[in-house]
C-alpha cells in the first residue's frame, strides 16, 4: 500500500494543492422474504478506487476499477490533469484544510462477523421474523422482511501524509407488513440497524417485534382518517430523529453552507431554538448505524455539537468547507463507494435529552396529534422547508393521548420549528436506524432524542 | 464480444455446477460530469466501471452473486458462491422460469457517437452558457447544478438461449437557481433537460427558465387551511401519476398483495378523462429499451383508458406467477438486485382545455408545479408537501406557497381530475399535459 503513497506523492502539487487515493472494498449479503418466500439472496462483493486532485483551486476525480499500480497512477494523472485544464474556468477557487494528518489501522470490531454465519441461520431468521408477523393478526395482506449485512474497508492515502485504513460493519433487519381492507391499505414498519456485527441480530425480539408489527397494522385499519391543519404534535423518539435530521441537520451540513444552499447560513451564535433544544451529531458512538472511526477523507471522527442551548454552535465539515469557513475539519465527508466522492454528512443525530415525561407533554400540548414510528422525510435545505412522515397517530384529546388515527405526512419551516419547541422529553433515544440520500449517494445513518411537542406544525391529513 | 462470451461461458459453468437455469449480466460504462458551485464550475468527475452479476436458479431456489470489476477469475468466484446460495436457500414458490429468447425490435436513437465524443472543454462551453443565461436574466442569482455524460454497456446471456448486448449514451444538465429576497427570504428554481443526444441541448434554455422560477418564487407565503383546485403543471402531472400507477400498477405489489390496485384491472380507477400508457419503444427515449433487464422484448402497455386499469407492467416472474402476458418491463436498480416491473417513458395523452381554461373559474386553487403528489408508502393514502406552488385566486396567480400539504388518497385524487390541458411536454419520451383536479384538501 506504501507503494500508493509514493504514487500520489509523485504528483506536481504546488503549496496549496492537494491530492488523495482512497480504495474501497465491501462484501455484502442481503436476503428478502415475502409472504413466507424467500424471494431474493444475495452476495456482492465490489472493489475500486478513486484519485481526487485539487490544482489551483480545480478538484478534478477519477474512479476505476483497475487497482495495479499502473490503473493508480493514470487514475492520479487523469484527475490531475482534468483539475488543471480545467482550472481556468472555475472562478470560486476551492482549498482545502489540513490542520493534522493521521496514521492509523481500525480493525473490525464486532462480537461476531457476520460473514461467518452461514445462511441456513440467516434464513432461519428472516422466516421466523416473517411467521411472527402474521400469527394473530388478521387483515394483513402481505409482509417483507429483509435482513442485510456488509464490511466496509476503506484505505486513504494523501498529499500531507495521511495513510488510514478502517473497517467497518453494518447489520440490519427490517419488517413491513401491509394490512389492507377494501380500498384501504395501511402500510408499517420497523427496523434494527446498527454498526455491530451479528450480535445486533442474535439479540433482537423476532417473536415480539414481528407481533407487533403486524398488529400496528391491523389496528390503523380501524383508525381514524389522519387529520389535516396547522396543529399542535408530539413526536416519537423515532420521529424526532427524522425531524431534527431533516429540519436541522441538512442544513447544518456545511457543503450546503459553502453552496449558498443551507438556511443556516452566517447564523453560528445566533439563537435558532428554544433554551431546551441542543442537537448532536455523533459518528463515535460505538455501534450505533451511522458511526464510523474515520471519515472517507481520513479525518478521525468527532462529535460535532450543532445547537446548544437553542443556539447554533456548528456545522459539520469536511476538508474543504473547514478551509472555506476557517474551521476544524470534523470527520463528516462520507463517500458512498468508490466511485463517489465524499460529501458532506450526517451520523447519528439527536436532540439531548430535556426533562418532561410523555404524559406531561400531552398535558403541555392539550389538544392535538401523538405522531409515532416514522418512515422517512426530505428537505430544502436552501429554503428551509421540509417534510416527514409518521406510520400511525393518536389524537390527544384534553391533556390525554387517546384515539388511533392513520399515516400522515407533517411539514414545516427549520427557522421557525425549534423555536416553537412547547417541551422536551427525558427519554432520549436514537430509535430511527436509517438510509440517508444526497446528490445520489445513499449512506446509513441513525437519528433520535427523546419526546418532544412543537406548536403550529402543519399536518397533511385529509380530515 | 469478450463481455458476452464472458456471460455465455458462466451460464454454462453455472448449468454444469448444478443450476436449473442461470443469467449472467455485465455492464461497462464511463461517465464525465462537472459540477457548477456558487455560479462558478467547481470540478470534474470522470470515471470507468465495469461489474458482472450472476442469478441462478436450482429448482425454485435463488442464489445472485456479483462482482466489481469484471475480470475473467472473478466470474467463477461468482458463479459458485450463487450456486452456494441457492443450493442453502428454500425455494421461491412464485418463481417459474426465467423469460426465453424472443425477437425484438431495436429502438432508433439509444447511441449517439456524438455524446460520447463530447469533450471536457466542450461540456464547459455549454454549462457557461447555462450560467451566463440564468445571470443575464438577474446577475444576482446564485446557480449550482450539474452536467453529466455517460456511456454504457450492458449484456445479458440466459439458460434459454438469450444472448443480448446494447450500447446507449446520456447527456443530462440541470441547474438551480438561489434569489435571495429582500427581508431575508429565499426563493429556488430548477431547470434540467435530459437527452441520448447532442441534437438536444438545452443548456441556454434551462439557465433562463431556473432564473425565472427562482425569481417567482421569492416571497412564499402560507395558505388557510381548506379545500382547493389543483392545477398540476406538466412534471407534477407526470410525477404525480408516474409515483400512483408506477407503485399501483406494479405486477409485483400486486402479486404480492401490497398494491391497491390489486383486483382493480377492468375498473374505474381515475376519471375517464384520463389515459395513461407505458412506452419503452419510444425513440430517442430516457428510458427506452428493445430489451429489458432481463433480454425480453420491450412492449408499448395502456395502463389506463378512459379512467379503467387496463393492465399491468410485469416481468418474466411477476407474469409467470399471475398468469399474465410478459410486457418486458423488467428492470434493475443495480446488478445485485433481482429485476423487478418499472416503468419506462410514462405518457399521458392530452385533453381538450387550453391553457386559460384550466386556471378560469378557479375561485381558490394552488398550481403545482415541480413536486409529486405520492402515496405515502405504498399505502392509499397521500400526504404530501407542495415542494413548488402558487396560491390561484379568481382564476389568476397571486403568489408563492410555502408549507402546504395535500391530504387525499390514490383513488380520490386521480377521480377528481376534471379537465386536461390539449398541450403536452416531452421529454425525452416522458409525456404529459397540466391538469385540474378538484376538491382537494389542502393543509396550511
Amino acid at each position: 500500500m506504501s507503494e500508493i503513497k509514493t504514487l500520489v506523492g509523485s504528483l506536481k502539487l504546488e503549496k496549496e494543492d492537494f491530492a488523495d487515493f482512497r480504495i474501497t472494498e465491501v462484501e455484502s449479503t442481503s436476503l428478502v422474504v415475502r409472504k413466507g418466500n424467500v424471494e431474493q439472496v444475495m452476495h456482492d462483493i465490489s472493489i475500486g478506487g478513486a484519485a481526487r486532485v485539487l490544482v489551483n483551486g480545480s478538484w478534478g476525480f477519477y474512479y476505476t476499477t483497475d487497482l495495479s499500480s499502473e490503473g493508480i497512477r493514470l487514475a492520479l494523472e487523469k484527475a490531475y490533469k482534468a483539475a488543471k485544464a480545467l482550472s481556468e474556468n472555475v472562478i470560486e477557487k476551492s482549498k482545502v484544510k489540513i490542520e493534522r494528518t493521521y496514521e492509523d489501522e481500525v480493525k473490525l470490531n464486532v462480537k461476531i462477523d457476520p460473514r461467518s454465519i452461514s445462511l441456513e441461520e440467516k434464513v432461519k431468521v428472516v422466516l421466523e421474523f416473517d411467521k411472527n408477523i402474521w400469527k394473530g393478526n388478521e387483515g394483513i395482506a402481505t409482509t417483507s422482511v429483509a435482513l442485510s449485512d456488509s464490511v466496509k474497508k476503506e484505505y486513504i492515502v494523501n498529499s500531507y501524509g495521511t495513510e488510514v485504513k478502517y473497517e467497518v460493519c453494518s447489520t440490519r433487519i427490517s419488517g413491513s407488513a401491509v394490512a389492507k381492507e377494501g380500498d384501504l391499505i395501511q402500510n408499517v414498519s420497523t427496523s434494527v440497524g446498527e454498526s455491530r456485527g451479528w450480535e445486533t441480530i442474535k439479540e433482537f425480539d423476532y417473536v415480539k417485534e414481528g407481533q407487533e408489527l403486524g398488529k400496528r397494522g391491523v389496528e390503523l385499519l380501524k383508525a381514524l382518517p389522519p387529520p389535516s391543519g396547522k396543529m399542535n404534535v408530539i413526536m416519537d423518539q423515532s420521529l424526532v430523529g427524522v425531524f431534527i435530521h431533516e429540519a436541522f441537520g441538512h442544513a447544518s451540513e456545511a457543503d450546503a453552507v459553502k453552496a449558498n444552499r443551507s438556511i443556516l447560513s452566517g447564523l453560528i451564535g445566533k439563537k435558532v431554538g428554544d433554551e431546551a433544544i441542543s442537537v448532536t451529531d455523533d459518528p463515535t458512538i460505538p455501534g450505533m448505524r451511522g458511526s464510523y472511526p474515520y471519515d472517507s477523507e481520513g479525518t478521525k471522527a468527532e462529535k460535532r455539537e450543532i445547537v446548544r442551548n437553542g443556539t447554533l454552535v456548528g456545522y459539520l465539515h469536511s476538508l474543504e468547507t473547514a478551509a472555506y469557513l476557517n474551521a476544524k475539519p470534523n470527520g463528516a465527508a462520507r463517500a458512498m463507494n468508490f466511485s463517489s466522492k465524499p460529501i458532506v454528512r450526517m451520523s447519528n443525530t439527536f436532540i439531548e435529552n430535556g426533562e418532561y415525561s410523555l404524559e406531561e407533554l400531552a398535558e403541555m400540548i392539550k389538544n392535538g396529534i401523538y405522531l409515532a414510528k416514522s418512515y422517512g422525510g426530505y428537505v430544502d435545505p436552501a429554503r428551509g422547508q421540509f417534510y416527514f412522515t409518521a406510520q400511525e397517530g393518536y389524537l390527544v384529546e384534553n391533556g390525554k393521548i387517546g384515539r388511533k388515527v392513520q399515516n400522515v405526512s407533517m411539514s414545516g419551516l427549520t427557522l421557525d420549528v425549534l423555536k416553537n419547541v412547547m417541551g422536551v422529553g427525558n427519554d432520549l433515544k436514537l430509535a430511527f436506524p436509517g438510509t440517508c440520500g444526497k446528490d445520489g449517494q445513499w449512506v446509513p445513518v441513525s437519528g433520535g432524542g427523546p419526546h418532544i411537542a412543537v406548536k403550529e406544525i402543519v399536518v397533511g391529513g385529509r380530515k | 464480444m469478450k463481455e458476452l462470451d464472458l456471460c455465455t461461458k458462466g451460464v454454462r459453468l453455472a448449468e454444469k455446477l448444478g443450476a436449473t437455469q442461470a443469467e449472467a449480466v455485465a455492464l461497462r460504462g464511463r461517465s464525465v460530469s462537472l459540477s457548477i458551485e456558487r455560479s462558478s464550475i467547481k470540478g470534474v468527475d470522470e470515471g470507468s466501471f465495469s461489474s458482472f452479476g450472476v442469478r441462478v436458479y436450482i429448482g425454485k431456489s435463488v442464489g445472485i452473486s456479483t462482482v466489481t470489476p469484471l475480470e475473467e477469475n472473478k466470474v467463477e468466484v461468482a458463479i459458485k458462491k450463487a450456486i452456494e446460495l441457492a443450493r442453502s436457500s428454500p425455494p421461491d414458490e412464485n418463481f417459474v422460469s426465467l423469460p426465453e429468447s424472443k425477437e425484438f425490435e431495436e429502438v432508433p436513437g439509444l447511441y449517439d457517437k456524438a455524446v460520447e465524443d463530447l469533450t471536457s472543454e466542450e461540456l464547459v462551453s455549454n454549462i457557461r452558457k447555462g450560467i451566463n443565461a440564468l445571470k443575464d436574466v438577474d446577475k444576482t442569482l446564485d446557480a449550482a447544478g450539474s452536467a453529466e455524460l455517460f456511456i454504457t454497456e450492458r449484456f445479458i446471456v440466459n439458460s434459454l438461449g438469450v444472448e443480448r448486448s446494447q450500447k446507449a449514451s446520456g447527456l443530462s444538465f440541470g441547474i438551480e437557481a438561489l434569489k435571495k429576497g429582500s427581508n431575508g427570504d429565499v426563493g429556488t428554481g430548477f431547470d434540467y433537460f435530459f437527452t441520448r443526444t447532442t441534437k438536444e441541448l438545452k443548456f441556454e434554455e434551462v439557465g433562463v427558465n431556473a432564473a425565472n422560477k427562482a425569481i417567482k418564487n421569492v416571497g412564499g407565503r402560507r395558505v388557510k387551511s381548506g379545500v382547493y383546485t389543483l392545477v398540476l403543471d406538466e412534471r407534477a402531472t407526470l410525477e404525480t401519476i408516474g409515483g400512483i400507477v408506477g407503485y399501483g400498477a406494479n405486477a409485483f405489489y400486486v402479486l404480492q398483495k401490497a398494491s391497491y390496485y390489486v383486483n382493480k384491472l377492468g375498473t374505474k380507477v381515475a376519471s375517464e378523462q384520463l389515459n395513461v400508457l407505458d412506452d419503452p419503444l419510444y425513440p430517442y427515449g430516457w428510458s427506452s429499451t428493445p430489451f429489458d433487464s432481463e433480454g425480453y422484448p420491450s412492449s408499448k402497455v395502456k395502463l389506463i383508458e378512459k379512467g379503467i386499469l387496463m393492465n399491468y407492467i410485469t416481468d418474466s416472474y411477476t407474469a409467470n406467477a399471475l398468469k399474465i402476458e410478459n410486457n418486458g418491463h423488467a428492470g434493475r436498480g443495480g446488478l445485485a438486485d433481482k429485476p423487478r416491473p418499472r416503468l419506462t417513458n410514462l405518457q399521458i395523452a392530452p385533453g381538450e382545455y387550453e391553457e386559460d381554461e384550466l386556471f378560469k373559474d378557479i375561485k381558490q386553487g394552488i398550481y403545482v408545479y415541480d413536486s409529486a403528489l405520492s402515496p405515502v408508502e405504498g399505502s392509499s393514502n397521500i400526504s404530501s408537501l407542495v415542494d413548488y406552488g402558487f396560491l390561484i385566486e379568481d382564476g389568476e396567480i397571486k403568489y408563492p406557497v410555502k408549507n402546504t400539504m395535500v391530504g387525499s388518497t390514490v383513488f380520490e385524487l386521480l377521480q377528481s381530475i376534471e379537465a386536461i390541458g390539449k398541450r403536452t411536454k416531452n421529454e425525452a419520451g416522458r409525456i404529459a399535459p397540466k391538469i385540474r383536479i378538484r376538491d382537494v384538501k389542502v393543509s396550511g
